[in-house]
């Protein structure tokens, strides 16, 4: 494993210039992960920036990010490796033409064959050979880890306990070097606990007030101090609310932007009216949080 | 632990093994490996900062969200603060507000709280909770809940105060936004303060006389019936993802299907490899979609329980065609249409006020009201629908209502009964659960939320 920090506070600072602001608890995890050489799992609401952390690591190590998104179905073939089947059958026709402009033939021949068609050339590398095999420095993102089958999951303890893979007509795969692992999940499964075992586990959640504020202000430089501490206050008012789909960081961020971009500097009633729709997407959230939040309906404005 | 003052790091072994042992008696499976890590991590972080030692630790030991609340509570008993283990008074004595003694009720303490809220920041929230634990300090150790002493606490710290307070600052601060969202806001951080405060109290108390068990006691395995206010919260944040996980679960499964490879579509599959059988198509399974009628027993005895009930089934709801859902009591009312446009766990008083259900004296009549469900709705229970009954089959010495279940159970294709009551109570005095059960497909008791979830399970 390579150093990619050195202690909590320098993994937090070098988080920090990619413009990705952590607590101190997430930073102490990213710090671990580093330290130890195990795996992180990220599991939270969605919109928290779970995926954007793993993105934001390999932007302050300077490593390169190799990105699995799991969704139902995904196999070996997908995740791992898989032979380059056109590729070979072309490979086998062109041979036949030669072999019958020229006079020989034989099991000498097949060997050989055989050798070259199962050689590195006719081999897709997939994201997880990809990260075992890199030679510099390299952030695995497993994305949705709880979308993918209990396979997969089968798949992933044995690359991430021993950082190694078996190709039959290649022989063992080892990492070169041990990527930095970041799995994340939503939690609509629960993931084995074998797997969990060899996680270090984080929990993500919406950032506390003054951290999100932060964020929007780094993300944003023309947001007023005022303009994101209203934009966040009213964010979280909304996510107290139960409702279907709460913001996301991600939103807050493209509020405080829509209402700047509307050339307002503060955030009144009319304008949270106008604009709800870039936080809340769905139909009975905004009703909810209008009722709720007692703000005017858009009739009355215009 | 006295232990804390010396060299943390030559006791880090000791103070790991006796945290994990208290996770794994409050059922946390941790394994030995965790440990082993937990100790190496720890030789990576300062020492000095306890909230350095509470990440590692967590993120070492404790992988699931759902085990949160024991961990915090083992870490408090285990690491307790620095300020109050070495230098007993320190913390008291040094504090603006402890000099006052209660006549003035200084503001110090107060206001310290309420910016640590406001920030969010949880060392100096911890540190202030810690004073004013100290301050307004009684004896831990008579044996009650946690719970308990949360809520003296709370009533001594004066939360409408906190509240006012609270919202007086965020004024100062940004004039003039909705007023609405500052109190929807200022709700959510007293709440925090509530558990926070809990967890730390939960920590100090002395383990045995039952008291451990209760407070180890995950939500999910608390009963139903006995459960508090505080504790109803809780099981109400766990119900909605609980819900959730269990739809996608069981939608999982129904797309899945069955076992057994499909013959006759791998051959046509297979075409385009030049038949050969590449792809096997599994055969499919066509699941069945029963229409659902949930009956939900809304009375005094087991109003708590009811709303987790419809919850979790109405987050199911797409494994059925249909699902209709009434509370009864004597009389009974549809809610179906309520269910559908409120997500989040419903307010049984809200139901209450619900014309139509209360006919008669307010305690629930089976009879009557299954009778009446029968003459107004009888014809949607069919050949094709699963009936689900939630209540606790108590008469309260009025007719019993066997030949209406038997009656239910004729036209149903399947017939349940959910019972909050634990089964050693069933039978007792006027309860008449077993003889119900016989008429029914099966019968489960559910008196905490996993029993819940599990039937749940079974039943789709």
């Amino acid at each position: 494993m390579v150093e990619l920090f050195t202690s909590v506070e320098q993994a937090k600072e070098a988080l920090a210039t990619t413009g990705y602001l952590v607590d101190e608890e997430l930073a102490t995890v990213v710090f671990l992960g580093a330290a130890l050489g195990k795996p992180l799992l990220l599991e939270g609401p969605a919109g928290t920036g779970k995926t954007e952390l793993a993105k934001a690591v390999a932007a302050a190590t300077g490593a390169r990010l190799v990105r699995l998104q799991c969704y139902e179905g995904l196999d070996e073939a997908r995740a791992l490796y898989e032979w380059n089947y056109r590729k070979q059958l072309l490979r086998i026709q062109t041979a036949h033409v030669d072999l019958g402009a020229g006079d020989h033939g034989g099991s000498g021949a097949w060997d050989e064959m055989h050798d070259d068609i199962f050689s590195e050339e006719f081999l897709l590398e997939r994201p997880l050979l990809a990260a075992l095999r890199s030679t510099e420095p390299v952030i695995l993102l497993i994305d949705e880890t709880d979308k993918a089958d209990v396979e997969v999951e089968g798949l992933l303890l044995e690359i991430l306990s021993d950082f190694q893979v078996t190709v039959p007509e290649l022989g063992t795969i080892t990492a070169t070097q041990r990527p930095y692992v970041v799995l994340t999940s939503n939690a609509t499964r629960e993931l084995s606990e074998a797997l969990k075992r060899r996680c270090l586990h984080a929990h993500v959640s919406y950032p506390e007030p003054a951290r999100e504020r932060a964020i929007v202000r780094s993300r944003l430089p023309q947001v007023s101090e005022e303009l994101a501490e209203q934009v966040v206050k009213a964010v979280r008012a909304m996510r107290a609310l139960d409702l279907r789909k709460p913001p996301s960081v991600a939103e807050t961020i493209d509020w405080a932007g829509a209402v700047v971009a509307l050339g307002h500097e503060r955030l009144s009633d009319a304008i949270v009216a106008r604009t709800l729709g870039v936080v809340l997407k769905n139909e009975q959230d905004k009703a909810k949080a209008r009722e709720q939040l007692r703000l005017p309906e858009l009739v009355s404005d215009g | 632990m006295s232990t804390r003052a010396t060299d943390l790091a030559d006791v880090v072994p000791e103070l790991v093994v006796a945290l994990v042992a208290r996770l794994r008696n409050g059922g946390v499976p941790v394994s030995t490996s965790e440990a082993l890590d937990a100790v190496a991590a720890l030789r990576h972080v300062d020492l000095a900062r306890r909230s350095h030692m509470r990440s590692v630790l967590r993120a070492t030991l404790v992988k699931d969200l759902s085990h949160e609340v024991l961990f915090r509570r083992s870490f408090e008993a285990i690491f307790p603060r620095l300020s109050r283990a070495t230098e007993p008074g320190a913390a008291t004595a040094g504090g603006p507000a402890a000099v006052s003694d209660g006549g003035e009720d200084g503001d110090g303490w107060r206001d310290s709280v309420v910016r640590a809220l406001r920030e969010g920041e949880e060392d100096a929230l911890e540190e202030s909770l810690g004073a004013t634990i100290d301050r307004f300090r009684g004896d831990e150790d008579d044996g009650r809940s946690a719970g308990h002493h949360t809520q003296r606490m709370l009533r001594r710290m004066d939360v409408p105060e906190l509240y006012r307070r609270y919202l007086e600052q965020e004024r100062e601060e940004s004039a003039g936004l909705n007023s609405s969202t500052d109190a929807a806001e200022a709700r959510v951080a007293l709440d925090q303060l509530g558990r926070r405060l809990e967890d730390m109290l939960a920590g100090r108390l002395r383990e045995g006389g039952g008291v451990t068990n209760q407070q180890l006691e995950d939500v999910q395995d608390r009963p139903l019936l006995k459960a508090g206010a505080d504790e109803l919260v809780a099981m109400r944040m766990t119900i909605r993802p609980l819900a959730r996980r269990l739809a996608a679960k069981l939608g999982v499964q129904r797309r899945r299907g069955g076992r057994g490879l499909d013959m006759r579509r791998t051959m046509r599959a297979s075409m385009g490899f030049g038949g050969v059988p590449a792809k096997p198509v599994l055969r499919r399974r066509r699941p069945s979609k029963p229409d659902l009628v949930v009956l939900c027993d809304v009375s005094g005895s087991t109003a708590q329980f009811a709303p987790f009930t419809l919850t979790l089934l109405h987050a199911v709801h797409e494994e059925f065609r249909r699902v209709r859902s009434f509370v009864f009591i004597d009389g009974v009312v549809e809610i179906t249409e309520i269910l559908e446009n409120s997500p989040g766990v419903l307010d049984p008083h809200h139901l209450l006020a619900k014309r139509g259900l209360v006919v008669h004296d307010g305690r629930s009549d089976y009879a009557r009201a299954l009778t009446a469900f029968l003459v107004r709705w009888g014809d949607v229970v069919t050949a094709r629908t699963t009936v689900i009954i939630a209540g606790d089959a108590r008469s309260h010495d009025r007719e019993a209502a066997t030949s209406i279940v038997a009656e239910l159970e004729r036209r149903s294709r399947r017939l349940y009964w959910l019972n909050p009551e634990p089964k050693s109570e069933w039978d007792r005095l006027d309860s008449r659960a077993s003889e119900y059960a016989t008429h029914c497909t099966d019968a489960f008791e559910v008196s905490t939320i996993r029993q819940l979830t599990a039937a749940v399970t079974r039943i789709v």
